[in-house]
């Protein structure tokens, strides 16, 4: 057989192959399905099945179908997935859910549609005090609002009283009771507070909690900063928390709590399913929220939360708007955080329902005594925490000193622009 | 079915044949010989041509798509501002490398990448050496020890770290607890000097058996009458081993010692794995860097600049050792 291979056959061929392509791509991008619009919301898979139901609602009530979408379990990671996407003027979701340092990246990037007010009133008039500070700073820019939050975490201050009591001890409420109950517990091998602090991440957390209760502002490396800083360091120096929680993830904290080496820690909602998990070791003494110790400037904690946005480029842009101004009325959203722990807010109408037992009461207790304070805001907040991270570490393990520490945390902060 | 080559080959044979013939002369690769195959090609029929730039194209195309394309939007967006908090990003020149080298982080990370590479190198071959003739030894079960040396390598390196985390871990882990017993007592991934040393040993602990191997398989090839003639004329097993195993091999161990210190510079896993790159930035390394910058401070001009720097670094290394292997090879 001849193989003749000519300039003609080949542009034929190649013609044929783009136009294959091209077809099998637009066959794939239908917008559509079942005659009635269909639009696509990315939020993380664990939650489905537990919103389908009120999802299901607002399809009967509008006629706009929903597809539930996995999305990243980090923020860093939705925008790695989706800044290119962005970039190319497409959006594979019409709905997002993005954290706090994802929402800020997206909006600085432009990529966010505004909510009107339409779709925002029934939502900023259910926000308590301090959940309405966090969306000002977090989710509003130049006087539009680009992101609601359905999720609103705060580190709790978890206490083992039946540990405390049995040594003649309470839970401390201020920095110094800290130190007093290290003493106290020292010579039994027993720290008085951990958190996990390991990088990437953790550190950030930590300090940040910190440096709340000490008043700083840690992107500023203020005179807050470097107490909160110098507080950690102490209390690793003196034997009151653990210094290997530097190398810690959430679930080394745990586990360090839960055999009795934490006499307190600082810890995210979900210890709250966690601890009656270990049956063995768990009693409703042994994971007791307890308020935040006080600093300098008060008992603080910080919250940040998940929330919903509408990308520019999304191919729904409409029902999206529906979807995010029906999702966020009161009465879903109490539905919505009964159904699921990540949809718990500290909105009035929820703590208001459910502000009874468990982790909402918790919720509306650190709420109503003014505990919460905002995420500390920065328009680059991934780069900026990255940079906290660092630092604290280098200081926490002596790498450098206070008076450095806090030089390179201003200055590298402040070379982000 | 036409013989379709016969005539191809008899038109191109003269010319190209000669050059070829005279090609064989040059050593290969050469300027000479590559001019000579360029003009070979050339006189071969246009149908012959197009058919094999056909043939070649989809590895081409693919090769163009992975590596140079990459490479060459790398290079560019490390001269940007590009992240992902600038919608449309635009050239900054030397600005994101001029950052690197002002940051104290990521000067010491420069400084343990290499640290890394070294050390971690010289202690994978010294000890995958000693592994090497161990394994050549004749024993009983040797094929199963062969088959339990071999498996740290088998242990994605991701899988690995996380355990030496564990292994390595203040307080709890097995490493301190057991030089606790001899009083022994060692902060290893929260003091800085040590939390360099724990990720070197994890790193050791998964590349020797590579290495291992590879010089087993030099030794292999040692003939047993040199064993024999050494052993004739006195010599014990330690001189036989330095004046004739080891020179022997020593092509070996420096081609694995090249590839090792170039593909080792590259290394991520272990330290995102075992520390982050903490305590603070002491067990940072460009790889690393360039992966926390790109994905957790969404920095991609700065991201991209490490990743030339790094680049630039295994170019030095494969270009200084590539020249030495010549001389060497020019040499013998």
């Amino acid at each position: 057989m001849r193989i003749t291979a000519t300039r003609r056959g080949i542009a034929i061929g190649g013609a044929l192959a783009l136009t294959a392509g091209t077809l099998a791509g637009c066959a794939a991008g239908g917008e559509e399905s079942g005659g009635g619009v269909e639009i696509t919301y990315a939020v993380q898979a664990f939650s489905h099945d537990a919103i389908r139901p009120i999802v299901d609602e607002f399809t009967a009530e509008t006629g706009i179908t929903v597809k539930l979408e996995s999305g990243p379990s980090s923020g860093a990671d939705l925008l790695t997935q989706l800044v290119p996407a962005f970039n190319s003027g497409t959006s594979p979701y019409d709905v997002i859910d993005a954290d706090d340092p994802a929402g800020a990246a997206l909006v600085a990037g432009g990529w966010l549609e505004p909510l009107g007010d339409d779709v925002t009133g029934a939502y900023l008039d259910d926000l308590s005090e301090g959940m309405a500070e966090s969306h000002e700073l977090w989710n509003v820019a130049d006087g539009n609002t680009y992101r609601l939050y359905h999720n609103y975490e705060l580190g709790y201050s978890w206490a083992n009283e039946q540990l405390l009591s049995a040594h003649g001890l309470t839970a401390p409420t201020t920095w110094d009771e800290i130190e007093q109950v290290g003493e106290a517990l020292k010579p039994e091998g027993i720290y008085a507070f951990g958190d996990a602090a390991s990088k990437p991440g953790l550190t950030f957390v930590y300090l940040a909690y910190l440096a709340a209760q000490a008043g700083g502002d840690i992107y500023a490396a203020d005179s807050g900063t470097r107490e909160a800083f110098e507080f950690a360091k102490e209390l690793i120096d003196k034997g009151y928390s653990p210094k290997d929680a530097l190398t810690w993830t959430y679930d080394q904290s745990n586990a360090a709590y839960m055999s009795d080496q934490l006499a307190t820690m600082r810890q995210w909602t979900f210890f709250n399913d966690v601890a009656p998990g270990n049956a063995e070791w768990y009693a409703a003494d042994k994971a007791v929220i307890v308020d935040p110790p006080a600093g300098p400037a008060g008992a603080k904690t910080w919250a940040g939360g998940w929330g919903m946005a509408v990308p520019k480029s999304a191919k729904n842009k409409d029902a999206a708007m529906k979807f995010v101004e029906w999702m966020n009325q009161p009465e879903h959203a109490v539905e919505l955080a009964t159904a699921s722990s990540f949809f718990v807010t500290a909105r009035t109408s929820v703590l208001s329902e459910l502000g009874d037992d468990g982790i909402v009461a918790a919720l509306k207790h650190y709420a109503d005594s003014g505990f919460i304070v905002p995420r500390p805001y920065h328009p680059q907040a991934a780069q900026a925490e990255t940079i906290v991270d660092d630092i604290g570490q280098s200081y926490l393990t002596g790498q450098m000193d206070i008076d450095e520490a806090m030089m390179q945390l201003k200055s590298q902060v402040e070379a982000l622009g | 079915m036409t013989n379709s080559t016969t005539p191809v080959a008899a038109n191109a044979s003269s010319d190209a044949a000669a050059a070829t013939a005279a090609s064989l002369h040059e050593s290969r690769f050469s300027v000479r010989w590559g001019v000579a195959r360029v003009l070979g090609w050339m006189r071969l029929p246009k149908n012959f041509v197009l058919l094999g730039l056909i043939l070649l194209a989809p590895a081409l195309i693919l090769r163009i798509f992975t590596s140079v394309y990459p490479f060459f939007a790398t290079a560019w967006t490390s001269f940007t501002n590009s992240s992902a908090y600038v919608a449309e990003p635009h050239f900054v020149g030397f600005e994101n490398y001029v950052a690197i080298f002002d940051n104290p982080s990521s000067r010491s990370a420069l400084i343990f990448t290499i640290t890394f590479a070294v050390v971690s190198t010289a202690l994978e071959l010294v000890i995958g050496f000693g592994l090497a003739l161990l394994l050549n030894a004749r024993f009983r079960l040797r094929g199963l020890g062969r088959a339990l040396v071999l498996l740290p390598w088998a242990i994605p390196a991701i899988v690995s770290a996380l355990g030496f985390r564990f292994i390595f871990a203040d307080g709890s882990g097995l490493v301190p607890t057991f030089l606790a017993w001899f009083g022994v007592d060692i902060a290893w991934l929260t003091d800085p000097f040590w939390a360099q040393v724990a990720v070197i040993l994890a790193n050791v602990w998964r590349s020797v058996p590579f290495i291992a191997f590879v010089v087993l398989a030099g030794l292999q090839g040692v003939p047993d009458e040199l064993y024999e003639a050494a052993r004739v004329d006195g010599a014990g097993w330690w001189r036989t081993h330095l004046q004739i195993v080891l020179p022997l091999v020593m092509p070996v161990l420096i081609t694995m010692g090249v590839f090792m210190v170039i593909f080792q510079i590259g290394t991520f896993d272990t330290i995102l794995g075992m520390t982050g790159g903490g305590p603070g930035s002491a067990t940072q390394v460009i790889p690393y860097l360039a992966y926390q910058d790109a994905f957790i401070g969404l920095n991609y001009g700065r991201s991209s600049a490490l990743a030339m720097i790094l680049f630039l670094i295994v170019l030095a290394v494969g270009v200084i050792a590539l020249g030495r292997f010549r001389r060497a090879e020019v040499e013998s």
